[in-house]
C-alpha cells in the first residue's frame, strides 16, 4: 500500500510547490518582499535591461539612434581611449589591490604572534580611511600632492627636492600618485579583515606549529595563509572591483588628466554619456565593465575556493 | 607568550604604530591645514600659528553648505528609513517563508550587490528624465534606495536566518501574526544588526557622489560630496578654506564612525565576509 | 481540554519519509510520551500536531476538530519548546502575557493568569527579570509558564528537560508531572530518554524511523515488548538478545547454542515456535550462578566488563562471540575481565522473538 501512496503524495507536493505551513496565507511572502523587490527591480534591473539596449546604438541622446550592432563593443577593441581606459585600470589593480592586501598580510601575520593591547584602539584608526568620503580623501591627497604641497615639502626637506613635481601633472606620475591613494584608502581593510580571520584560525593549530619547531615563515605558510582563504577571496574581490569601478577620486583630482593619462573607464561612461554625447557608447562601457565585475567575481571566487574542504 | 622576545613586541607595536599614522596623516594633517589663517599655505607638518575656527564658518557661508547638507540630510533621512525598512520586510521573508521563487529573488539581490552604478547610470538619467526627475530629491532617493536594499535585504536575511527558530514557531503559537512575529520579536531582538545596516546605508548615501553628479545641476539639490568638489574647483588655491570644507564634509561620516565603531567594522567586515 | 488523534499520518521531507502511517489516539487528559531515538519522528509528530509542519498525509484531529489547515494559532495549544525559545527582550512576566496579549485577554485577566501561573512554578519574584539574568532550571519554568497561562487543551513538550543537567532533570520531571495532573491538560511529551518516558508518561508510545513500534502503560511496554526495537530501547542497562535454535520437546522448549542448553517449561500461550529464535534478557533476569534459586543454566562465560554502581553491579559476560549478556549481580559481587563465571537466567523470564520479523512471540 505504501508503494501506491508514496507516488501520489510525492506528486502532490510537486503540484503545489514549495510546501505551505498550515493556515500560512498563499502570498503573504511576495507582500513583505515586494516592495524591496520593486523597487530594485525598477531603478536597477530595469535600467541595467535598457543600458543593454542603449549599448546597441549610437545615440547623441536628443535626435533618434542608429542600430549599430555590436560595433560600441567592438570598440573595446579598437579606440585606442577605451583600451588604454582599461590598461590604467590594470595599473589601479595593483594599487588598489595587490599593495594593500600584501601590506595587510605581512602586518596581519607579524601580529599574529602576540597579543596586542589596544587593539580596538588600532583598529579604530587604521579603519579611518575606509570611512572617509572619497571626495574628501581626494581634496586632501590632491593637496598632498600639489606642487607646494607637504609631499614636496618633506621631500626637499630630506634633500630629494629634485624628485620634487607637481604629481597629478605629471603624466607618468599621475597614475601612480592615484592609484597610490587606493593603497591608503584599502590597506587598514585589509589589514583589519584579515586579522579578524586569524583569530578565528584555532590557537591549537598554531601551538601545533611551534611544537614542531616552525619559525614565523613557515607557520605563515603553514597556518595563516591556509586559514585565510576566505578572507583573501573576499579582500580581492572588493578591491579588484573598487579598482574596476574608480571614478570619484579620478573625478575630483585629475578629471582624468593631464591628457588622458589616468581615464579610466568608468570616467568614459561620464564624459561620453554626459559631455561628449556619445550616450550608446558610455553604455557598452557600463555594460563590458560589469561583465568584467562579473567575470573577475566569478573567476576570484572559483580560482580561491577550489580545493577547498 | 614563550617564544616570543621582548624585542619583537616592540617591534610589532613600532609597525603598528607607523601605519597609524599613515592611515591617520591625511585627515590630520587637513583637520591642522583647515585651521590656519586664510591664504597661508600650510606646510603640513607644523601646528598652525592660530587656531583659526573662523575657516569653518566662512566656509560654510561661502560654499553655500548650510543648502548642501540640507539636501544631503532629506536624501539620507528618506533613504536610510526607507531602505532600512524594506530591507527588514525583504530579508523577512526571504530568511524565514517558503514560496515560490524565493531563491530567484534572492540571486536577483545578489546580483545587485556586484552590479557596478557605472553600467546602469546612463539609461537610469534618461529614464529618469523622461520622468521629469531630474532636479529633484527624488532622483537621489530612489536609486539608492534600490542601490541599498540589495545589500540590505541580503544583511536581513541573514539575521532572520541564524535567528531561533524555535522563537517563531513560539510565537506563531502564541497567535502573534506574522507582522507581530517580525515587529514585536524578531526586531527587537535584531537590533545590533538593523544597526549596523543603518550606520551602513547612511555613509553610503552621504558619501555617494556620481549618482547626484548626474541628476542635479540646480544647486538646491546638489549634496555634500558634490558641494565639495564643486567648492574645491573654487578655492584651489586658498588651503586652510578649502581644508575647512573638506572638514565639514567628513565630520558628520567622522562622528558617527566614532560612536559607533563597532557596527561600523563589524558590518563592513561581516558583511564583506557574507558576500 | 480535549483528546488527540492522529489518524494514519505520514510525513515526506522530500524524499525522506520522516512519519510513516502514525494513528495514536490520545485520552482526555492524559499525559502520552513519544519516545524513540533521533530520527524516530516523535518530533515531527509533535511539530505537526502544533501546525508547525504539514501533512504529506492522512488527518489530524484535538477534540472533534480536524486541525489539519488550522494554523498553530486556532489549534487551541501551547508548547514547551527544547530551547525554551523565550523572547530574550521581554521581561518573565512579558514573556507569559504575550501569548494572552496576542489573543486580546483583558488587561486585568492576562494579570491574574500571570501571576497564578507564577505561583504555581514558584517564579513569582522572577516577573521582572529578563530571560538572560535567569538559571537553566528558571528559564525551564518560565517556558512552562507560557504554555501553562494559555489554559490551552493541549500541552505539547519537546524535550523540554534536556538541557538541564541531571540532577535538576530528575526533581522537574516529577514536578511537571505533578503540575500536569492538577491541571489535568492533555500533555504530548516528547523525548529520548527512555527513564522519562517510564517515570512521566500515562502511556508511552515507542517510535522508530517513522513508525509507531508500541504504544501502552509503561509497565505493559516493559514487560511485554512488541518487539526486539521495543524490548532493546526501554530499560537500563538494555536487554541482551542472541539467537539459538529452538526445539519444542515434550512439555518444554530447549535453546541451544554452541554447546550450551537451557531447557524451558513451555507456556501455553506460545502458539508457535520457529526453528531459530533470537532470545533477549534483562539484566535483572540474569544472575551468578547458585544451585537452587531456580535459575536455568548454567551457561558459561568470560567477563567483558564490570560495572559498579554503588546498590547493584552488572557485569558484562560474553558466553559465545555473538552471545553477550549482562549479569545482574550483588553490589559486593566481585570480577574481572578475562575471568571465567558461570550465570543462571530467571524462568519465564526469556523474551522470543521472530529473527525475521523480530516480533515478539512470548516468553519461557
Amino acid at each position: 500500500m505504501d508503494d501506491v501512496v508514496a507516488p501520489v503524495a510525492l506528486e502532490a507536493v510537486r503540484r503545489r510547490g514549495p510546501e505551505r505551513l498550515p493556515g500560512e496565507p498563499r502570498a503573504v511572502g511576495y507582500l513583505f518582499v515586494a516592495p524591496a523587490f520593486l523597487i530594485y527591480a525598477a531603478f536597477t534591473l530595469v535600467p541595467l535591461l535598457h543600458a543593454v539596449n542603449l549599448s546597441f546604438f549610437e545615440w547623441d541622446g536628443l535626435t533618434p539612434g542608429t542600430f549599430v550592432g555590436l560595433r560600441n563593443y567592438a570598440a573595446f577593441f579598437t579606440d585606442p581611449l577605451i583600451r588604454s581606459s582599461y590598461g590604467h585600470t590594470l595599473v589601479l589593480i595593483v594599487f588598489f589591490s595587490f599593495l594593500p592586501i600584501t601590506i595587510g598580510l605581512l602586518l596581519a601575520a607579524s601580529l599574529s604572534r602576540i597579543r596586542i593591547r589596544g587593539l580596538t584602539f588600532f583598529r579604530t584608526i587604521l579603519f579611518v580611511p575606509v570611512i572617509i568620503t572619497n571626495v574628501v580623501v581626494a581634496v586632501t591627497w590632491a593637496w598632498i600632492y600639489a606642487p607646494d604641497g607637504p609631499l614636496n615639502a618633506f621631500l626637499r626637506a630630506i634633500g630629494l627636492g629634485h624628485v620634487a613635481r607637481a604629481w597629478l601633472g605629471d603624466f607618468t606620475w599621475a597614475l601612480p600618485s592615484v592609484g597610490l591613494v587606493g593603497t591608503w584608502g584599502e590597506f587598514g581593510f585589509c589589514m583589519i579583515l584579515f586579522i579578524a580571520g586569524i583569530m578565528k584560525i584555532p590557537a591549537s593549530l598554531y601551538e601545533a606549529a611551534r611544537v614542531d619547531g616552525a619559525g614565523p615563515v613557515r607557520e605563515f605558510l603553514a597556518v595563516t595563509l591556509p586559514g585565510l582563504r576566505h578572507e583573501l577571496t573576499v579582500a580581492l574581490v572588493l578591491t579588484v572591483i573598487d579598482a574596476l569601478s574608480t571614478f570619484d577620486l579620478v573625478y575630483v583630482m585629475t578629471s582624468g588628466g593631464p591628457g588622458t593619462a589616468t581615464s579610466v573607464p568608468a570616467f568614459q561612461v561620464y564624459s561620453r554619456a554626459f559631455l561628449t554625447n556619445q550616450v550608446g557608447s558610455a553604455a557598452a562601457i557600463g555594460i563590458t565593465l560589469m561583465l568584467i565585475v562579473f567575470a573577475v567575481t566569478f573567476g576570484i571566487t572559483r580560482l580561491m575556493e577550489r580545493g577547498e574542504g | 607568550m614563550t617564544g616570543i622576545s621582548r624585542r619583537q613586541v616592540v617591534a610589532n607595536y613600532a609597525i603598528l604604530i607607523a601605519f597609524s599614522a599613515i592611515a591617520i596623516y591625511p585627515i590630520a594633517g587637513v583637520i591642522l591645514a583647515s585651521l590656519y589663517p586664510r591664504g597661508t599655505n600650510p606646510s603640513g607638518f607644523s601646528l598652525p600659528p592660530s587656531w583659526n575656527f573662523g575657516n569653518l564658518a566662512t566656509a560654510w557661508t561661502e560654499g553655500q553648505f548650510g543648502m548642501y547638507v540640507r539636501s544631503s540630510v532629506i536624501v539620507a533621512t528618506v533613504v536610510v528609513i526607507v531602505s532600512t525598512v524594506l530591507s527588514i520586510l525583504g530579508g523577512y521573508a526571504l530568511g524565514t517563508m517558503r514560496f515560490r521563487g524565493a531563491t530567484t529573488v534572492f540571486y536577483l539581490f545578489l546580483l545587485g550587490m556586484i552590479i557596478p552604478f557605472e553600467a546602469i547610470v546612463v539609461p537610469l538619467y534618461y529614464d529618469l528624465r523622461a520622468l521629469r526627475m531630474i532636479d529633484t530629491y527624488w532622483a537621489l532617493i530612489l536609486p539608492e534606495i534600490s542601490g541599498s536594499v540589495a545589500f540590505g535585504v541580503f544583511w536581513m536575511r541573514a539575521f532572520f536566518l541564524s535567528a531561533p527558530r524555535s522563537l517563531i514557531e513560539a510565537a506563531r503559537i502564541d497567535g502573534a501574526s506574522s507582522w507581530h512575529i517580525l515587529w514585536r520579536v524578531l526586531v527587537p531582538l535584531g537590533r545590533p544588526a538593523i544597526l549596523t545596516l543603518v550606520v551602513l546605508t547612511f555613509a553610503g548615501s552621504w558619501n555617494e557622489f556620481f549618482l547626484p553628479l548626474v541628476m542635479t545641476t540646480d544647486p538646491k539639490y546638489i549634496t555634500v560630496p558634490q558641494g565639495l568638489s564643486l567648492f574645491s574647483g573654487r578655492y584651489t588655491t586658498d588651503t586652510p578654506l578649502l581644508a575647512a570644507g573638506a572638514v565639514i564634509v567628513m565630520l558628520p561620516v567622522l562622528v558617527v564612525y566614532v560612536f559607533t565603531q563597532r557596527e561600523f567594522i563589524r558590518g563592513m567586515l561581516s558583511g564583506a565576509l557574507k558576500g | 481540554m480535549a483528546t488527540v488523534d492522529f489518524d494514519h499520518v505520514t510525513k515526506r521531507f522530500g524524499e525522506v519519509l520522516a512519519l510513516d502511517d502514525f494513528t495514536l489516539h490520545v485520552e482526555d487528559g492524559e499525559f502520552i510520551v513519544l519516545v524513540g531515538p533521533s530520527g524516530s519522528g516523535k518530533t515531527t509528530a509533535l511539530r505537526l500536531l502544533a501546525g508547525l509542519e504539514s501533512l504529506t498525509a492522512g488527518s489530524i484531529r484535538i477534540g472533534d476538530r480536524v486541525v489539519d489547515r488550522l494554523a498553530p494559532r486556532d489549534r487551541d495549544i501551547a508548547m514547551v519548546f527544547q530551547d525554551y525559545a523565550l523572547y530574550p527582550q521581554m521581561t518573565v512576566y512579558e514573556n507569559l502575557a504575550f501569548g494572552l496579549k496576542m489573543r486580546k485577554t483583558p488587561k486585568d485577566e492576562i494579570r491574574r493568569r500571570v501571576l497564578r501561573a507564577a505561583e504555581i512554578l514558584g517564579i513569582g519574584d522572577l516577573l521582572d527579570r529578563k530571560p538572560r539574568a535567569l538559571s537553566g532550571g528558571q528559564r525551564q519554568r518560565v517556558a512552562l509558564g507560557r504554555a501553562i497561562v494559555r489554559q490551552p487543551q493541549v500541552f505539547l513538550m519537546d524535550e523540554p528537560l534536556s538541557n538541564l543537567d541531571a540532577k535538576l532533570r530528575a526533581q522537574t520531571r516529577s514536578e511537571i508531572k505533578r503540575i500536569q495532573s492538577e491541571i489535568g491538560t492533555t500533555t504530548v511529551y516528547v523525548t529520548h530518554d527512555q527513564v522519562e518516558a517510564m517515570t512521566m508518561g500515562d502511556r508511552i508510545a515507542v517510535m522508530n524511523r517513522g513508525v509507531l513500534e508500541q504504544v501502552g502503560d509503561p509497565r505493559t511496554v516493559y514487560d511485554e515488548p512488541a518487539n526486539v526495537f521495543v524490548a532493546g530501547f526501554i530499560g537500563s542497562p538494555a536487554m541482551s538478545f542472541s539467537r539459538m535454535r529452538a526445539e519444542r520437546r515434550d512439555g518444554t522448549v530447549a535453546l541451544l547454542r554452541d554447546g550450551a542448553l537451557l531447557e524451558l517449561p513451555l507456556p501455553g500461550g506460545l502458539p508457535r515456535l520457529p526453528d531459530e529464535v533470537i532470545v533477549g534478557v534483562r539484566p535483572e533476569h540474569a544472575r551468578l550462578w547458585r544451585e537452587g534459586v531456580g535459575l536455568v543454566g548454567p551457561i558459561e562465560g568470560v567477563v567483558e566488563y564490570v560495572e559498579m554502581l554503588g546498590r547493584e553491579t552488572f557485569i558484562g559476560v560474553a558466553a559465545a562471540p555473538e552471545a553477550r549478556f549482562i549479569v545482574h549481580a550483588d553490589p559486593d559481587a566481585r570480577g574481572a575481565p578475562d575471568e571465567h563465571v558461570r550465570f543462571g537466567l530467571e524462568p519465564g523470564r526469556l523474551y522470543l522473538f521472530e529473527p525475521e520479523t523480530e516480533r515478539a512471540l512470548g516468553r519461557v
